[in-house]
């Protein structure tokens, strides 16, 4: 049973990355819209949006 | 209410609503006729809908798509204030990188197309650099580019795809709260997770116990289960800790003190166990304990969140700007910034910043907010105007005599925040009976221990910890929040918002419904009833639609609610592009309005003064109207006439052409089409119902008979209800008041429960214990049954929870209880708890309530 020496605080410390991993998705706020999300796989992709060039300093727009 | 801001007149697309380009000859056969189309997109969709048999869905379609009533013109007027840079400034915030970011609340935002709509249409505004959607919160947060665009030009980006939006000011509460929640997320996360890492250790422990174990291995996994069981107490068990504290400090115990107590002695006996290898450990039974305990609050604590966002946000948001009439010019300041003796402007259409006395002009303004009625008062020099009221006629130049704070409307919302922070009697009541449970268990396990400590000292503590554990209040804790967790939860699906705690057990309790009227029982809203023609033009009898056309020639700039129940389309009618060139148009504010189209004076308005150059006017109309009420003359179609017998809260203006009568127009404010059946179900559950009414015409009397309400009060004071109200809750009587406007909030506050319409007020929402987010009165039987189940299921919970602990209680004390067995014991109690509670997460349907 010396195998549960390795195997138990190696359960613990991929628990430590699990609760990593989430408190980085709550603060990331991916859980702050649960109905809208789940919708995004049927929309077409957003257009290519037309890229403006940045205006240069001293150039009048 | 928003919705109706100057609307067109104009012909419309069949299908969307939209207005028809000018020049545009686009139609579609639809239902047998022919209609007009604003594009070729809604001309594709009309034939494929007729072309598979669907136009059906045309007749059952409610109404037009909302955006119909706005324009792109009042709405650029409504946001000019955003292109001053000071009231600009105020709702955005900037980061870092020059960029700025405005929160914006859009009506009408629900579900994942308009998210869809929104992103890719706001995306492809120049200068846009993101957008952000919170669904749940009506939210749309928008990055841009300051020197390539405005917020001006996101919202009127909006409003072209249909969507009306308010930018929000950048609220501390908000984030707060957010931060609040995100926190309590990641301490249910911690929770979860540990709970179920020690409940493996916990397993091999239990099965150990039977089949034998190396007592290497039992130390290492209660080792394991004090290193993952420490975080989860410490961080994910803090709230109840602190809770507790709090409780203490104020000397009322609650439900958090035995929690904290249970949570905190476990622990301790358990860390003892482990260093000292003696008794058991029972970190699985705390991390478990903390995980269902935190998820039911947390639930129940983002449901009612929600709801506040909900009936706050909007009423928070709506940009208060004034025009302040300084000595050299005119400028636009926020509200806030008016100080007593300032003079401002309103112009047509704009809210009043604040109080104040009228200096110049005569208008009408629309107090729907304050008194709840729909129809609009006339002011002239030196009448007093309310913040918050809407000026619908001409002009208005007004001296602030109160300010900020001090404003009427600040007072009731001062009055609605205070009802909101206070707690409801049974969440009171709850509380001492938790106080005495704590106060009895702690006796017990002290006068425990004593006994022991006399009889065999060695045996004291574990038999104390036995009692501690076999009486911990877990599952009484459970018994309430997760009941009310899945019930609220359920509500808030069907589409009512409860607000507050203790909101679902007082509703369970009731016996009583209190209404108000207009726009609870009926619509809010005058809609045209009845178009009765009066007499010959030019020779030739007018038709109905004639009348209708220059009705609503006359009335199209107007904001009266008169003017906005013209504009909408009456059933199966087509609008017709306004023909006629009106000239000369003018208002005149508590009268009508008056107009000149082919060289003749049209006026429509109140009887007396449409026939004013008549010689004897009122004589006139009494008999006009006698041949009206008694000759049925109508020549009407009957789908726009209604059952003349319940009709009494009518209002009937007169067109007339220079002074001849043309036709009668009778307005109503119909009664909801689901309020019989809703009001039928609520007597069949035991409710005894009441109306009061601040509507002093026969009209209230009228509704009353209708839905078959015997007791009614017609013409009540705000006080006068509240003293109605009163008076039921001292017989005895438990009320639950349901309304919609301002003026219903002191009513609503003295009822034991208060629901608010969700088109109602935004500040009636304010004060109310829960919402109607549909504006659907068939919830509320729903409601009802929904309570009721839930205090059943509250009162199972309970009753096994304090059941099992008391069948426990002696085996621990004398100690036929390990603690061990204690602890499974326990944690099998709170699970039947919860799943009990869950029982209550789906709404009675139909044939349950039967």
């Amino acid at each position: 049973m010396t195998i549960l020496l390795v195997l138990i605080p190696l359960g613990v410390f991929l628990l430590g990355i699990a609760i990593a991993l989430f408190v980085w998705a709550v603060r990331n706020g991916q859980f702050e819209d649960l109905e809208g999300e789940g919708s995004r796989i049927l929309f077409e992709d957003p257009p290519r949006r037309q890229s403006v060039p940045p205006i240069a300093p001293g150039e009048v727009p | 209410m928003s919705v109706a801001a100057v609307a067109p007149l104009p012909e419309v697309c069949f299908h969307c609503g939209l207005l028809v380009p000018d020049g545009l000859l686009l139609s579609a056969r639809v239902l047998g006729e022919s209609r007009s189309m604003c594009c070729i997109g809604c001309r594709a969709a009309a034939e494929m809908l007729e072309a598979q048999g669907l136009s059906d869905w045309y007749r059952r379609r409610a109404s037009l798509p909302g955006s119909a009533a706005r324009t792109l013109d009042s709405i650029r007027d409504e946001n000019s204030p955003l292109e001053a840079p000071e009231i600009e400034a105020s709702f955005l915030t900037a980061d870092g990188s020059g960029s700025r970011s405005a929160g914006l609340l859009v009506e009408g935002l629900s579900c994942a197309a308009c998210i869809w709509v929104i992103e890719s249409h706001l995306g492809g505004l120049v200068g846009v650099e993101g957008v952000r959607i919170a669904l749940p919160e009506r939210r749309v947060v928008v990055d841009f580019h300051p020197d390539r665009t405005s917020l001006r030009d996101v919202v009127l980006r909006l409003a072209e795809i249909g969507f009306a939006s308010r930018p929000d000011r950048p609220s501390e509460a908000a984030a707060l709260e957010r931060e609040e929640n995100r926190t309590a997320l990641i301490r249910l996360g911690v929770s979860g997770l540990g709970a179920m890492n020690v409940m493996s250790y916990a397993m091999g422990l239990y099965v150990g116990a039977f089949d034998g174990i190396e007592a290497g291995s039992v130390a290492l996994m209660r080792w394991m289960g004090f290193l993952v069981a420490t975080p989860v107490v410490a961080y994910a068990g803090r709230p109840f800790f602190e809770a507790a504290w709090r409780e203490l400090k104020v000397r009322r115990p609650g439900m958090d003190v035995p929690v904290a107590l249970a949570i905190g002695g476990a622990y301790l006996v358990s860390v003892y166990a482990t260093v000292f290898d003696v008794g058991e450990v029972y970190f699985e039974s705390i991390c478990m304990f903390i995980f269902f305990l935190g998820l039911g609050r947390y639930l129940e604590q983002r449901i009612r969140q929600r709801a506040c966002s909900l009936s706050r946000s909007l009423a928070e948001s709506s940009p208060t700007i004034a025009r302040r009439q300084d000595l050299d010019a005119e400028r636009v300041v926020p509200a806030d910034r008016l100080i007593v003796g300032d003079r401002f402007r309103v112009r047509p259409g704009e809210t009043i910043a604040a109080d104040g006395r009228v200096l110049e002009g005569e208008s009408a303004v629309q107090e729907a907010l304050l008194t709840g009625e729909p129809w609009p008062r006339s002011v002239a020099r030196d009448a007093v105007v309310v913040a918050g009221s809407v000026n619908i006629g001409s002009p208005l130049l007004v001296e602030a005599t109160r300010v900020g704070d001090q404003t009427t409307l600040a007072s009731i919302l001062r009055l609605a925040l205070r009802a909101q922070s206070e707690r409801s009697p049974v969440a009171r009541l709850a509380d001492r009976v938790g106080s005495i449970f704590v106060v009895a268990v702690l006796a017990v396990a002290l006068a425990n221990f004593l006994v022991w400590w006399w009889i065999a000292p060695e045996q004291a503590i574990w038999t104390t910890l036995s009692v501690l554990v076999a009486t911990c209040p877990c599952a009484l804790g459970l018994a309430l929040p997760a009941a009310t967790a899945a019930t609220t939860h359920a509500l808030a699906r069907g589409g009512l918002l409860v607000t507050r705690a203790g909101v679902l057990e007082e509703l369970a309790r009731a016996d009583r419904f209190v209404f108000d009227k207009t726009g609870t029982l009926t619509e809010g809203e005058p809609q045209l009833v009845d178009v009765r023609i009066a007499g010959p033009l030019d020779g030739e009898a007018v038709d109905t639609a004639r009348a209708l056309e220059i009705a609503r020639a006359l009335e199209r700039d107007s904001e009266h609610p008169i003017a906005r129940a013209l504009r909408r389309p009456q059933p199966g009618e087509r609008v017709r592009q306004a023909r006629e060139i009106v000239a000369d148009v003018r208002a005149y504010p508590g009268l009508g309005v008056k107009g000149v189209v082919g060289g003749h004076v049209y006026r429509i308005g109140r009887p007396e003064w449409a026939l004013a150059s008549e010689v004897e006017p009122s004589d006139r109309v009494e008999r006009l109207r006698d041949r009206f009420e008694s000759g049925g003359t109508s020549r009407t179609s009957p789908s726009l006439a209604g059952d003349r017998d319940t009709e009494a809260s009518l209002v009937s203006v007169l067109l007339s052409c220079d002074g001849v009568p043309l036709a009668w127009l009778d307005f109503e404010d119909p009664v909801r089409p689901e309020a019989a059946p809703a009001l039928e179900a609520l007597r069949h559950a035991g409710m005894s119902l009441e109306m009061l009414s601040g509507d002093p015409s026969a009209g209230a009397e009228g509704v009353a008979h209708a839905l078959g309400l015997e007791t009614f009060v017609r013409g009540a004071l705000p006080e006068e209800k509240v003293d109605r109200v009163q008076a039921l809750t001292r017989a005895g009587h438990r009320v639950v008041v349901v309304g919609d406007g301002v003026n219903d909030g002191p009513v609503l506050r003295a009822g034991d429960v208060s629901i608010a319409m969700g088109s109602g007020c935004d500040l009636s929402r304010l004060g109310a214990s829960a919402v109607l987010l549909r504006d659907d009165l068939s919830l509320l039987p729903q409601a009802v049954e929904a309570a009721r189940k839930m205090r059943r299921i509250a009162g199972q919970n309970v009753a096994w929870a304090i059941g099992y602990n008391l069948a426990v209680l002696p085996l621990a004390v004398s100690g036929h209880l390990p603690p061990w067995l204690a602890a499974l014991g326990m944690s099998a109690s709170s699970l039947v708890v919860v799943l009990n509670a869950l029982r209550g997460n789906r709404l009675p349907s139909e044939e349950e309530r039967r």
